[in-house]
């Protein structure tokens, strides 16, 4: 027991050393000679952090260099991006940011960057969808109900969402002006304060991943209303496009860009590192326990989904604040 | 009021620089503060951004003025004022501009080359004469810390790129000579 | 219940999670000691190792990272005024006037052992009374967090400084600081001055650094002892007399921290200082608090590391982590399998309970560890200063650099520096100023939130619905009076 355990603290040790080691490696002469950072423009702690601590521990296998997390939280997510933004483009500086903040903030902020002209995408790591969740013993038992009673009592309702502009705010705003009605949307600091309102009673509905709902859904004390996306995630749970939320709604893209400028096959590099790291067994097996799905998504591609995304926010925005 | 009270001085310029910004920024908190932001015709914050601040400027410029008051029907005595004389302060302003300096060069100059400027500087101005002491102290201490937290705490000190290189060889010829064992991360704490 | 406790007491009692909770607790310590370079940073970096190791010694390993963590930060409070968290602010006032007095050694036993011990009461209060505790967090909304986010302020402004009226100034001065950068609950930008760098705010870490450790730093410059030591001697260990002479104030700032612990969003910082406030005001002789008082190191430290326990409650019952550190160790229990919310005990109630015990484990294996430590520890005041100081400045422009890779950061730590002196000379005291700057956002925060809950009538909603928030509401006034009735009856001293 203890020798196995022994073996298997080994090689976990081995695997984290490999990214200390790995700066130890004799000097190559082409990309990466040193440590690579990857900047995470939110908080410790957060669902970005667990997830690059994943990625960090097992990419310098592939890049035989050990890659440094840096979090730099600060302005809602423009502080980390901005210091990639000014970094030099020579992929030893990366940022690891989500759609929002990519894609959103610049139709609602002054921002000192411009993100479509100062970023290219090395690889969208995953994406998770949002869900409408309520009490278990709430009187909405479905999502009809909900939109009835808020169209009945505009701003009765209590949404409680992880602050403005974030990835539960607008897929509510987008419901309430798809819907035609109206929510008291109500702050908190983070999904997880959010999600403790629901269950306390000082919220009447919120919105979360489906990776921190699943426990609280099968505990019996939470329901889920609806789900984003085109497919059902749930048997008996309609998605928003059949409850008549129609578009992109409701997604987080988890991806990983380099500062404009980037020279090809350094990219081309980070790439091919990146899509192999979809398929260690490692990787999905922890990404797995951490609720995470693995999606791996290339430069062009998402590159285009980036464009997408612009033109839907920004219309998103005009709309909702009426400029 | 120049060498007797120096302190009842800074205490009362303090109060008073307080009392004057707090004013200014309640004249001109319109500016100061941006407006709220709208969505559907509603704020999107519950409470205007300048309650908070409105409501502590105001205490603080009643309480700096209530106290200027009391202090100037007061006069106390000093404990530290016999200490801080002209070189004492003459001291204090050369140690704040060495540390400004470290301040702004540990950036463009990398950390190595700014501290051991800074700490032989200070070590200096301590009266520390022994060349062997400054030098240890001023290169052996940002080399150490330096390798340390890049190494061993993954966190990032700002550097040249020659010299990380530098690291990175030395670090590696290290290595080739002793490859057999893996670094852990716990033995290297 | 009972028979998974059992089960999982004998599950913990294994030589590897020992050997891991100490390596934790050692590496922890080393980290935390370093200012800026946090026990968090330190967790997050090991916490992929913890997903290879078994759930009963990974689990515990991370959480002696967490634990040594805290004892270390309070290490270059005591020994050169660095608090490098807010939560070791509290122990750095008394701490280093101890140091100064060459007693070092008997600060750092004193916060080891008193850390302990509250830590390991608030750890076997949390086994027992899990489920109570996971109903009582569950009443705090944000209209009780903004009622007991007040009265903290009230206390901390009444009991702190030879003046109240001059620490309410340096606390508003500390809200207002808070209100730079964008505000929190609509966006906006507040006194930025079109700045980008002040957007974010003004970090906490220089000003920590700034107020508290650079005017220490400087006066010995200034005072020109270059060739003395910041103490002579490191003095001698915590003698059993002092210890007992300090248990009633011990057990109080645990009782303090553990309540406090259970208030979600309020965490050590406000524990060390309510623990602190509450021993002064209890002493025979509060005017010793501030002057090197054994008894304010103990009442700080056992009341921050009494707030452990109950964070883990709503982690482990509902999933939801409290603050970052919580966060983290989420991370490290879903990686494992053992997904927290409300059936983790019924599927896994051994486990968990296993990892519990493995806490108060780790509580006992850290004394042992701290106390061979301290010596060392304690000896680095006795260093030369002209080799000290150099060194320490050095660690200050260091840790606040790595804190959020910034290096406006290094000029706001000078600018810092330069007003710590002048509110020594003026004699101001800065701790309301940092407590202000600290808990103010979370105050103006949770008002907000209670006013868009009662849809724009808050005083009406407190009236109606939330009575317990009320309370405390209307009580603090008269709190805040009796207490600087009772610590400056006497007309204000200037």
């Amino acid at each position: 027991m203890i020798k196995n355990l022994t073996k298997k603290a080994f090689a976990s040790l081995a695997v984290t050393g490999a990214a200390l080691t790995a700066s130890f490696a004799p000097a190559q002469a082409e990309y990466p000679e040193k440590p690579i950072t990857m900047v995470i423009p939110l908080g410790a702690g957060g669902s970005h952090d667990l997830n690059a601590r994943v990625i960090t521990s097992i990419i310098p296998t592939y890049l035989n260099q050990a890659m440094i997390v840096r979090l730099t939280p600060g302005a809602g997510g423009q502080k980390g991006t901005q210091e990639v933004a000014n970094a030099a483009a020579d992929g030893y500086t990366l940022l690891f940011t989500h759609n929002y903040i990519d894609m959103l903030q610049q139709h609602v902020e002054n921002l000192p960057y411009t993100p479509a002209e100062d970023f290219v995408t090395v690889a969208r790591i995953n994406y998770a969808p949002i869900a409408v969740a309520v009490q278990a013993d709430s009187p909405y038992q479905t999502f009809e109900d909900l939109v009835a009673a808020s169209k009945e009592n505009p701003g009765g309702v209590q949404m409680a969402h992880s602050g403005n502009w974030g990835a539960l705010f607008v897929p509510a705003a987008q419901m309430m002006k798809a819907l035609d009605m109206q929510w008291n949307l109500v702050p908190y600091q983070g999904g997880g304060p959010a999600l403790q309102a629901l269950l306390s009673g000082d919220a009447d509905v919120t919105m979360g991943f489906p990776s921190s709902l699943a426990a609280h859904v099968e505990a019996g004390k939470v329901r889920i209303l609806a789900t984003a996306g085109a497919e059902r995630l749930y048997d008996d749970v309609p998605t928003f496009a059949e409850v008549g939320v129609e578009g992109d709604v409701g997604f987080m893209h988890r991806v990983v860009l380099a500062p404009a400028g980037t020279p090809e096959d350094v990219l081309a590099t980070l790439g091919e590192a990146f899509k192999t790291l979809g398929e260690d067994k490692t990787f999905t097996r922890m990404m797995g326990r951490l609720g995470e799905n693995i999606d791996i998504i290339g430069t062009e591609e998402y590159d285009a989904m980036r464009m997408e995304q612009s033109e839907a926010y920004k219309a998103l925005v005009a709309d909702l604040t009426g400029q | 009021m120049t060498r007797r009270f120096p302190f009842i001085t800074s205490e009362i310029l303090t109060l008073n620089a307080l009392m004057v910004a707090s004013v200014l920024s309640l004249i001109f908190m319109n500016s100061l503060v941006a407006a709220p932001k709208v969505l559907f015709g509603r704020s999107l914050s519950a409470i205007p951004p300048s309650l908070f601040p409105s409501i502590v400027l105001v205490l603080l410029a009643g309480m700096c003025a209530a106290t200027l008051i009391i202090v100037r029907t007061r006069i106390t005595h000093s404990i530290l004022e016999d200490r801080m004389g002209r070189t004492e302060w003459l001291r204090a302003v050369i140690l704040f501009g060495i540390m400004t300096l470290y301040a702004m060069t540990m950036v463009p100059f990398g950390f190595l080359i700014s501290t051991a400027i800074a700490t032989a500087l200070i070590a200096l101005q301590m009266g520390a004469r022994s060349v062997l002491q400054i030098g240890l102290v001023s290169f052996l201490g940002p080399v150490l810390l330096y390798l340390a937290a890049t190494r061993l705490l993954a966190v990032s000190l700002p550097e040249l790129n020659t010299i990380e290189l530098f690291y990175a060889d030395m670090l590696s010829l290290f290595a080739s000579e002793a490859p057999a064992v893996p670094a852990t991360p716990d033995a290297s704490q | 219940m009972i028979e998974q406790f059992t089960e999982g007491f004998a599950m913990a009692m294994r030589f590897d999670t020992m050997a891991l909770v100490s390596v934790g607790l050692f590496a922890g310590m080393l980290v935390g000691s370093l200012p800026g370079f946090t026990t968090l940073m330190a967790m997050a970096i090991l916490l992929p190792i913890s997903f290879f190791l078994d759930p009963i010694v990974g689990i515990p390993f991370l959480l002696g990272i967490y634990k040594g963590g805290i004892f270390g930060g309070s290490v270059p409070a005591i020994l050169i005024s660095m608090p490098g968290t807010g939560a070791a602010v509290a122990t750095s006032r008394d701490g280093y006037k101890l140091t100064q007095k060459g007693e070092s050694r008997k600060a750092l036993d004193m916060a080891l052992f008193s850390s302990a011990f509250g830590d390991t009461c608030s750890d076997i209060f949390t086994i027992v009374m899990m489920f109570p505790i996971a109903y009582l967090v569950m009443q705090f909304g944000p209209p009780e967090l903004f009622a007991v986010l007040l009265m903290s302020l009230v206390i901390i402004a009444a009991t702190s400084g030879a003046n109240p009226l001059k620490s309410l100034i340096m606390m508003m001065l500390g809200l207002w600081l808070s209100f730079v950068g964008t505000d929190p609950l609509g966006g906006v930008e507040r006194f930025t001055f079109g700045l980008f760098d002040l957007k974010s705010g003004i970090p906490l870490l220089p000003m920590l650094i700034g107020v508290f450790a650079l005017p220490e730093v400087a006066s010995v410059i200034i005072r020109n002892e270059k060739s003395r030591q910041l103490a002579a001697l490191v003095g001698e260990r915590l003698s059993k007399a002092e210890f007992r002479r300090c248990l009633p104030t011990i057990c109080r700032s645990t009782v303090i921290g553990t309540g406090i612990g259970i208030v979600p969003g309020l965490g050590q910082i406000v524990a060390a200082m309510m623990g602190y406030s509450a021993a002064k005001n209890a002493s025979k002789h509060p005017e010793t608090f501030g002057e090197g008082e054994i008894e304010g190191v103990a009442a700080a430290e056992a009341a921050n590391n009494a707030v452990n326990g109950p964070t883990m409650v709503p982690l482990l019952t509902l999933g939801i982590p409290g603050d970052n550190v919580t966060a983290i160790l989420l991370g490290a229990f879903v990686a494992q399998g053992l997904r927290p919310g409300p059936q983790l005990f019924e599927e896994q109630g051994a486990t968990v309970f296993a990892i519990l015990v493995a806490m108060v484990i780790a509580n006992i294996l850290f004394v042992a560890i701290g106390y061979l430590s301290i010596p060392f520890f304690a000896r680095l005041v006795t260093i030369k200063t002209s080799v000290l100081i150099p060194l320490v400045i050095m660690f200050a422009f260091a840790g606040t650099y790595v804190f959020r890779s910034d290096a406006t950061d290094l000029l706001i730590l000078v600018a810092f520096g330069i007003f710590g002196i002048i509110a020594k000379a003026g004699r101001f005291d800065v701790m309301p100023m940092v407590m202000g700057f600290i808990l103010g956002p979370s105050m103006e925060y949770a008002f907000g939130q209670t006013v868009a809950m009662s849809s724009g009538n808050p005083l009406g909603f407190f009236a109606t619905e939330r009575l317990g928030a009320l309370a405390v509401l209307l009580v603090t006034p008269f709190i805040g009076y009796v207490l600087w009735k009772r610590l400056y009856g006497t007309p204000a001293k200037i």
